[in-house]
């Protein structure tokens, strides 16, 4: 019954869609390339900001590895009607890795640790703070994600094309299996990541916390991403037929678990520093709590987490998947705030080192930059949705999955 | 056609059976409830019972023996303050935790599995947080004030330090005990009146009719029933977190090295619930054995809670990788020597292998199938576990504490006997508990129980009820 059905995604609608983001993206990226080139001045500024935008759109796409590893190790209908959405921002991890070039080629303009050789705390964290060695780990991040995502969708591809229940049946199983030890491995991955990228941004701070903070973060984001996009598509065939309210329901409790664990893991982390009140940990945070920041982090306090948690709570809410969706996308702009929190006031070669204010320096390219790359990861990762039925067409559980959705 | 249907079967054969044997409503209230009315208490619970009760006349001396001469009993010194009784009050605490985690919030997952094993899971808590409970209260050295630490006008003036985690945990853990006997309570109202229209001693009739307080499963009464659990769960799911998160803070909130680490707060969470399924394994592999519970408490459960455990000791052993990774990329000299010292430096390195082995190396094996599968062998990995909870909180405290900054105030930690004396007495008032809750209440959930027979279920709703209708069609094709 099912096997007959065409669940191919709607082609004209996402290629409008795709033309729409890759023509955005690709313009502004080459706003953005052309100031990083041509203005010396600048490119620390053009750089960062890229940085920016791709931590934010890069978390999406790994956070859609990590939550296509989770659904195939909890089970349950949300992970049914979600998984090929996770899989296309799985497959997004080749443009992830050219869009890490600019900040791999300019980690000289971006991370002040590559400046400071006679620095004593950096010579300390050698060979760790050291350009070739942040490469090579950041080489091999991309390799192990890839070696994940590819075996992953290889698997969900063939079951795709088997006529035979018993091989649909073992290549879940197996998939099943292989997401075990995987979320270890991934879990570690992003957490090297975040360090990397992220924390070494500010050369001498460091919290044991931070990796934690990145996964759920990550996972977080894609599911807003996933539920905005799910809901897009739910009134158009094929997901018309397959998503019901219930599966809302369930993303939208995922959702809200997500933002109670970002507040859970923040909070555990200033409340942690801010009681020992060390010099090396608070310096952090005391940048972050002077002008413009300051406001930025009480706002992050608000609409990171105070307000999407009483909203969330609503059941009626989560069960509607357009007012879902308007939320979802609310905090994933507060996602991309709070990647700013994180990143714009740390240190500025350009400074000598010194943290600057919100208003000098707030660029207009932190707003740009997140939309050059948005556009150009989401162009790809459209192409990407194209290629599969949005359903796991010969996954065993897809009926039940199915009614579940239907059901109150 | 034939695939989708092929499909569909193999879906439903998929799903693990919570409850195995030919069951109605009536044999379940009667191999459950028969446990405290009808069988003649076996011999080997007053053995159980009989020791359990021994070693709680070990507590009781210690604390005569504590109360008279003052806490200088106990091998607290400087420079290690804090020891023996917090890491028992730690490690009971979190294994509380897995009670309320299977109660409550496996409760608002809708999962299944829950329902035979909550009740003894919460009686646990119960059980572990009183235990818990003895060793600040008995550590103040005078608890018949402990009142001081309640926030209340006193004639003296005096008020605890709010910004202190110390007072944090009264609030906790004084909460955290009361939801959680509430919870339990309430759920076992409708059991507690199965067992009074069952019982025929007189004092039973009289003590359960008492307990139920006039149930009498009207519709009025399960409608509110049902809210009243729903919200308690609701109430005891943030508890899950915040009691051992707070725990945690007692120690991060510091500046000594191997405390203040900001993962402090998950990582505990995650080795709370490790601890304790770890310990709800070791209770109900030999309860289903001894009370012939096979059919309620079925091997599936076991399997879930191994992957619990498994998933739940990984995060604890990511935390150790943390701290040891933060340790050297801090550049800290001070976190780099409490690494040092920890893992191969210190007088105490040996404990930290030891933790190792038993939190990280043990649990590997519950990746095989072979190994969750077997009660024994799950018996046997939860033990291990419950002394590596012990010895990672050891790890954190004692080789914390005993060489911190000043090598000049570097000491040594050695127990006193009645560091010993106290922490196997509450084992033995653990035990006493047990017993005494297996013997005069039901240990698993009689009317919950009755919900998942197909019986329950007249409208195909139920995924057990058509699993047995394809087993049967199953085994007549083959």
């Amino acid at each position: 019954m099912i096997r007959n059905t065409n669940f191919d995604a709607p082609a004209e609608q996402i290629n409008r869609w795709r033309t729409l983001a890759l023509g955005i993206g690709g313009i502004l990226s080459i706003v953005i390339l052309i100031v990083a080139l041509l203005f010396p001045e600048q490119r620390e500024q053009a750089l960062r900001s890229w940085l920016l935008g791709f931590i934010f759109w890069g978390g999406i796409g790994i956070g859609g590895l990590g939550v296509l590893i989770l659904q195939y190790l909890t089970g349950g209908a949300w992970g049914i009607v979600i998984r090929r959405v996770a899989e296309a921002a799985s497959r997004t991890l080749p443009i992830i890795f050219v869009l890490f070039l600019p900040v791999m080629f300019g980690i000289t303009y971006i991370y002040e640790w590559t400046h400071l050789p006679n620095d004593p705390i950096v010579q300390l964290k050698q060979p760790y703070l050291s350009v070739q060695w942040w490469i090579i780990r950041a080489v091999l991040y991309f390799i192990l994600w890839g070696v994940m995502a590819y075996l992953l969708n290889r698997w969900s591809a063939a079951q795709d094309q088997t006529n035979d229940a018993d091989t649909a049946l073992k290549l879940t199983n197996d998939a099943s299996k292989f997401s075990g030890p995987t979320m270890v491995f991934y879990v570690l991955v992003v957490s090297f990541a975040a360090i990397d990228w992220v924390m070494t941004l500010d050369p001498h701070w460091y919290s044991t916390i931070w990796g934690l903070l990145f996964a759920a973060g990550w996972a977080l984001s894609f599911f807003c991403f996933a539920v905005a996009i799910l809901a897009a598509l739910s009134d158009k065939a094929p997901m018309n037929r397959i998503l019901g309210s219930r599966h809302f329901h369930d993303i939208g409790k995922l959702m809200l678990a997500l933002v109670m664990v970002w507040a859970y893991f923040n909070f555990s982390q200033f409340l942690i520093i801010w009681s020992g009140n060390l010099p090396e940990e608070t310096k952090w945070y005391l940048t972050r709590w002077e002008g413009t920041w300051k406001v930025i982090g009480i706002l992050l306090i608000f609409f990171h987490f105070a307000f999407p948690f009483l909203v969330l709570l609503n059941r009626d809410l989560k069960r509607k998947a357009k007012w879902l969706a308007i939320m979802a996308i609310f905090i994933l702009v507060l996602r991309l705030v709070d990647m700013y929190y994180l990143i714009g006031p740390s240190p500025r070669i350009g400074m000598n080192g010194q943290e600057v204010d919100f208003i000098n320096s707030f660029s207009w390219m932190d707003i740009v930059a997140p939309f050059a790359v948005g556009g150009i990861w989401l162009w790809w990762f459209f192409g990407e949705l194209l290629k599969r039925p949005l359903v796991p067409i010969n996954d065993p559980y897809l009926e039940g999955a199915i009614e579940h959705g239907k059901g109150h | 056609m034939q695939d989708a249907q092929k499909l569909k079967t193999t879906e439903r054969r998929l799903r693990p059976k919570m409850i195995e044997g030919e069951h109605t409503f009536g044999t379940v209230s009667d191999r459950i409830g028969g446990i405290t009315l009808k069988r003649r208490t076996p011999f080997g619970w007053f053995i159980g019972f009989g020791i359990g009760f021994l070693i709680v006349q070990v507590l009781m001396s210690t604390i005569t023996y504590l109360l008279f001469t003052g806490v200088g009993v106990f091998g607290n010194n400087q420079p290690v303050g804090w020891a023996v009784p917090i890491i028992n009050f730690v490690w009971w605490i979190g294994i509380g935790h897995a009670g309320t985690l299977i109660s409550a919030i496996l409760l608002l997952l809708n999962q299944k599995w829950r329902t035979s094993i909550n009740r003894f899971a919460e009686a646990m808590t119960l059980f572990a947080v009183a235990c818990a409970g003895l060793f600040p209260l008995l550590h103040t050295g005078r608890p018949w004030l402990a009142y001081w630490m309640f926030p209340y006008p006193s004639t003296m003036g005096m008020w605890p330090q709010f910004r202190s985690p110390l007072i944090w945990d009264v609030f906790a853990v004084s909460t955290y005990a009361t939801v959680s006997l509430l919870f339990w309570y309430v759920g076992l109202i409708p059991d507690i009146a199965t067992l009074r229209d069952r019982a025929k001693n007189k004092y039973f009739k009289i003590a359960y009719g008492l307990l139920s307080m006039g149930w009498r499963g009207s519709a009025r009464h399960w409608h509110r029933y049902e809210i009243a659990y729903l919200l308690l769960a609701g109430l005891s799911t943030p508890l899950v977190l915040s009691v051992h998160s707070i725990v945690s803070l007692d120690f991060s909130v510091s500046q000594v090295p191997g405390w203040h680490a900001t993962i402090f707060p998950p990582y505990f969470v995650a080795g709370a619930i490790f601890a304790g399924f770890a310990m709800v394994l070791i209770l109900c592999i030999p309860l289903r054995v001894w009370y012939n519970l096979k059919d309620f408490i079925t091997d599936a459960h076991l399997i879930y809670m191994g992957k619990v455990m498994l998933a739940t000791g990984l995060i604890v052993v990511y935390g150790y990788a943390m701290e040891l990774f933060f340790g050297w990329y801090s550049a800290t000299e001070y976190e780099r020597f409490m690494i040092y010292n920890r893992v191969w430096g210190g007088p105490y390195w040996w404990f930290y292998w030891l933790l190792i082995l038993c939190n990280g190396v043990s649990i590997q094996f519950l990746w095989f199938k072979r190994f969750r599968e077997s009660a024994f062998w799950l018996f046997i990995i939860s033990l291990i576990v419950s002394v590596g909870m012990w010895l990672e909180r050891f790890v954190i405290i004692i080789t914390s504490l005993h060489r911190d900054f000043l090598p000049s105030s570097w000491g040594m930690y050695s127990p006193t006997m009645w560091d010993v004396s106290m922490f196997v007495g509450t084992l033995g008032l653990f035990l006493t508990l047990v017993f005494l809750f297996v013997r005069f209440l039901p240990v698993i959930s009689i009317f919950e129980i009755r919900t998942l027979l197909p019986q329950a279920n007249v409208h195909g709703h139920s995924e057990d009820f058509e699993e047995n209708v394809i087993d049967v069609q199953d085994t007549e094709k083959t």
